[in-house]
């Protein structure tokens, strides 16, 4: 005779058994089809019906234009152009950062549709409190959706690791958020509520020189998740064939040196060489954009960003066609032009 | 750690295996250390405010019990009073007291100034401090012995199923329940479990996706029509009732699955006939905190009508201010003081009304109505309670009337949808969850239970399939970012 606690175990394991049953076998397939049905994968498939050479995996510095652009072509479409018989194509979205990469590489990997090279911008602010631990900004669920989205065995499991929030890995709540320390160098110069500020539209000297101190002047560490995430990249990326052309994408050097003279360049060359040392193995070497732009090239609306004007976007496609090339076919010289 | 998370659900079986494992004598230590590590996942620090109020009360009442005169029982009395509500005025009212001090100074002239602190309102604060305070007044009416065991009156405090949330627990029923044995009963684990699960689905399913459309409306209310707003109201009417009560069932239920009775929190609240009835069914444990510790004290109903409704106006302000430090729950507990206080005035109106209607030969439909009415009134005070500030709420309520003619257009559901950013099948669902609610209650009322004793009975293969059906549902239809239990923040 069991005893009631085994009996009761038992009639909730079979229970438990049933519901993981009926998940898999009816609701599995019908999150699946929900899961291709959403932008991120219906961008991929898009992406991967043009049979690309290149894919260019970019956040929004890739499609935001400036309002007087006569073009409001993407740096992609620039690529496309300049590669001439090879095809690029592009996998964008706000706020992309090495983690949605890496899941979308994982996609590429575990499908079967591997595109000969990937472009990948490192963006320096991607690394900062604003960017990486922003909840908004997290895409714990999305990364898992787009790893995982060739099983529906996976697609099953998405309801209940979101339901448990077992999705939200150490995304942080908006509090929390709010509470982090910034950092100017190893100097901490307040928290992000004191510089995340939505209220603060209007862009006065001291906001801006804040702003700049938030999203670069912090110390990149070598064991920063996303540096780390790049550095799989690389490794994954090797193991599968495809070569990857990493640029650390242009940044307003001149406003930021005019607002925080001499400490602006000093820290960002200090965290681009974390960058290019966690990276050092990788061929090619990290294409390094970071200072190639003048302050005129920078569709700046509030506060300094990377978002580019067309002549700033034309101008890194070109560098990145160039490096394209040179990887590609390998006689062709790399060109940098020097502002 | 909220309930509706798989660290809950880890937590809470490790709890209950080692539990029913080890020697009853000292289950008492495995629950306090449990109920501390639960509350310490918040803010660890915090844990320090809930030891210093539990040794405070302890000592407090051990000294109320032993003093030779009621002088110093008084003075212990005082000595536990003014530690918990200063422990609550500090964290959770002082920057309200301060900013109104403010403005009171801005608008007087008188520039006065209080620098605001910074602290985190800790999670639960409202709650362990009542319980501990209903222990202290206890020990000093003489009506409750103190309890001389450390260990149990601190878990007492602590125990983790309501500490963050309630039900706000008498010592008088729950501290005699950690010195009996609870050995392992199937049916009493299944039962709690079955609550637990009910719960789950309220929460996860009813008043996250209710919120959604609650949380467009109200964050972002210019330009909503009145069809809109009004809504929204009602969705949020029973997003916090499935979010409060959803997480009473999981505390009760989780409580029951140890072998502990915690009280009924909510008795179908929204079936009220009048304001008052509406009070004996939600929150009860709250309620009957005031009607215990300030309204019986003030006088209660045994004293002139004016002083009466004196008393009533106190109870419902001091109630909207534990809610929360802001206006909008002063003035959400001023409007239930005025259903109250107006309650017995307009009675022979109403009854006139009612003759002149000839509802009273209709007696359902006069009830219909009834309910229809507190409702109404009910969501008005909701309107209050929810808005981001008391300009919102004047708005939203100004804004009502407007709108309703376009019900009666061609498109109405989109033009209803577009402004709330949801589709017309989210409104439906929204709908479609609320008439389930509904039902469910009222199918459980016509058979005198609760639905986990209704279930129960019930042949296997059905009750296997409600089962797996809210199984599946607090699965699959949750949102994808689930909210907080609103009640954590007061």
């Amino acid at each position: 005779m069991r005893s009631p606690a085994l009996q009761l175990l038992a009639k909730l394991a079979a229970l438990l058994v049933a519901v993981a049953l009926l998940q898999v076998v009816l609701v599995g397939p019908m999150w699946h089809h929900r899961i291709w049905a959403g932008k991120d994968l219906r961008d991929f498939k898009a992406c991967m019906a043009r049979q690309p050479d290149v894919v260019h995996l970019c956040d929004s510095s890739n499609f935001w234009t400036g309002p007087e652009d006569a073009d409001h072509g993407r740096i992609s479409d620039y690529l496309d152009q300049q590669l001439g018989p090879l095809v690029a194509a592009r996998l964008d979205g706000g706020a992309f950062h090495a983690g949605m990469y890496e899941a979308f590489l994982d996609l590429m990997i575990a499908t079967g549709r591997r595109p000969r090279a990937l472009v990948m911008p490192i963006n320096l602010r991607s690394f900062s409190l604003e960017w990486d631990l922003k909840p908004a900004y997290a895409f714990e669920e999305r990364m898992h959706q787009i790893r995982h989205a060739d099983s529906v065995l996976a697609s099953a499991a998405i309801p209940v690791l979101r339901t448990f929030q077992w999705m939200e890995g150490d995304t942080l709540d908006q509090q929390a958020f709010l509470e982090c320390p910034v950092w100017l160098g190893t100097n901490q110069v307040g928290k992000v509520e004191d510089f995340d500020n939505p209220a603060s539209r209007q862009p006065t000297p001291e906001r801006v020189r804040n702003r700049l101190i938030y999203y670069y002047l912090y110390p990149l560490e070598k064991d920063h998740r996303r540096l780390a995430a790049f550095r799989r990249i690389s490794d994954k990326a090797a193991a599968a064939g495809i070569r990857v052309v990493f640029y650390i994408t242009p940044i307003d050097f001149q406003t930021g040196e005019r607002h925080l003279p001499g400490q602006f360049l000093a820290q960002v060359r200090a965290n681009i060489r974390v960058v290019q040392e966690t990276l050092a193995d990788h061929q090619p070497p990290v294409l390094d954009l970071s200072t190639a732009l003048p302050s005129r090239d920078f569709a700046t609306e509030d506060y300094p960003n990377e978002h580019l004007m067309e002549a700033g976007r034309r101008f890194v496609a070109e560098q990145l066609a160039w490096e394209v090339k040179r990887v590609l076919e390998p006689r062709q010289e790399s060109r940098m032009r020097v502002p | 750690m909220l309930f509706a998370s798989w660290q809950f659900g880890v937590f809470f079986a490790v709890v209950v295996s080692i539990y029913f494992s080890m020697p009853p004598r000292w289950r008492w230590a495995l629950l306090l250390g449990a109920s501390y590590f639960f509350y310490m996942c918040s803010v660890p620090a915090y844990a320090l405010l809930l030891l210093g109020s539990t040794v405070i009360d302890y000592v407090a009442a051990l000294r109320m019990a032993a003093a030779g005169s009621h002088r110093h029982k008084k003075m212990w009395l005082a000595v536990s009073l003014l530690a918990n509500l200063g422990l609550l005025f500090s964290f959770k009212y002082y920057n309200f007291f301060a900013a109104s001090i403010e403005s009171l100074g801005l608008w007087t002239g008188l520039g006065l100034h209080f620098p605001l602190s910074g602290l985190i309102l800790p999670v639960g604060i409202s709650f362990y401090t009542f319980q501990t305070l209903s222990y202290s007044i206890d020990v000093y009416r003489g009506t409750l012995q103190p309890e001389r065991h450390f260990g149990r009156y601190a878990l007492y405090v602590s125990f983790f199923p309501q500490l963050v949330a309630g039900p706000i627990e008498r010592a008088a029923s729950l501290l005699p329940q950690f010195r009996r044995h609870h050995d392992f009963d199937a049916e009493r684990v299944a039962s709690g479990l079955r609550q637990m699960t009910w719960g789950l689905f309220k929460k996860v399913v009813i008043a996250d996706n209710l919120a959604v459309l609650a949380n467009t409306a109200y964050n972002d209310p210019q330009g909503l029509a009145g069809v809109h707003l009004a809504i929204a109201t009602v969705f949020f009417a029973f997003q916090i009732y499935c979010d409060f009560s959803g997480y009473s069932d999981i505390a009760i239920g989780a409580a029951r699955v140890l072998g502990f009775g915690l009280m009924t929190n909510f008795n179908q609240p929204y079936t009220a006939r009048s304001v008052s009835e509406f009070w004996s069914r939600w929150h009860i444990s709250l309620s009957t905190w005031f009607r215990d510790y300030v309204y019986i004290p003030l006088g209660g109903s045994r004293v002139s009508v004016q002083r009466w409704q004196i008393n009533l106006i106190i109870v419902f302000l001091v109630s909207g201010l534990w809610h929360g430090a802001k206006w909008t729950f002063v003035i959400w507990g001023a409007l239930h003081a005025c259903y109250m206080v107006a309650s017995p005035a307009t009675k022979p109106w109403r009854a006139q009304l009612a003759r002149a209607l000839r509802l009273d030969r209709v007696p359902r439909l006069q009830s219909v109505l009834q309910r229809l009415a507190v409702f109404g009134l009910v969501c008005m005070a909701w309107v209050f309670f929810r808005a981001n500030s008391v300009n919102d709420a004047f708005y939203i309520l100004g804004r009502l009337p407007s709108g309703w003619d376009q019900l009666l257009q061609a498109g109405a559901l989109s033009w209803i949808c577009l402004p709330l950013r949801i589709a017309p099948t989210d409104l439906v669902f929204g709908f479609g969850l609320i008439a389930l609610l509904l039902t469910a209650e009222a199918m459980f009322k016509v058979r005198g239970g609760h639905w986990g004793r209704e279930i129960a009975v019930r042949f296997w293969p059905v009750r296997w399939a409600v089962y797996g059906l809210l199984l599946l549902s607090i699965i699959n239809l949750g949102t994808p970012k689930p909210a907080p239990f609103i009640y954590f923040q007061f």
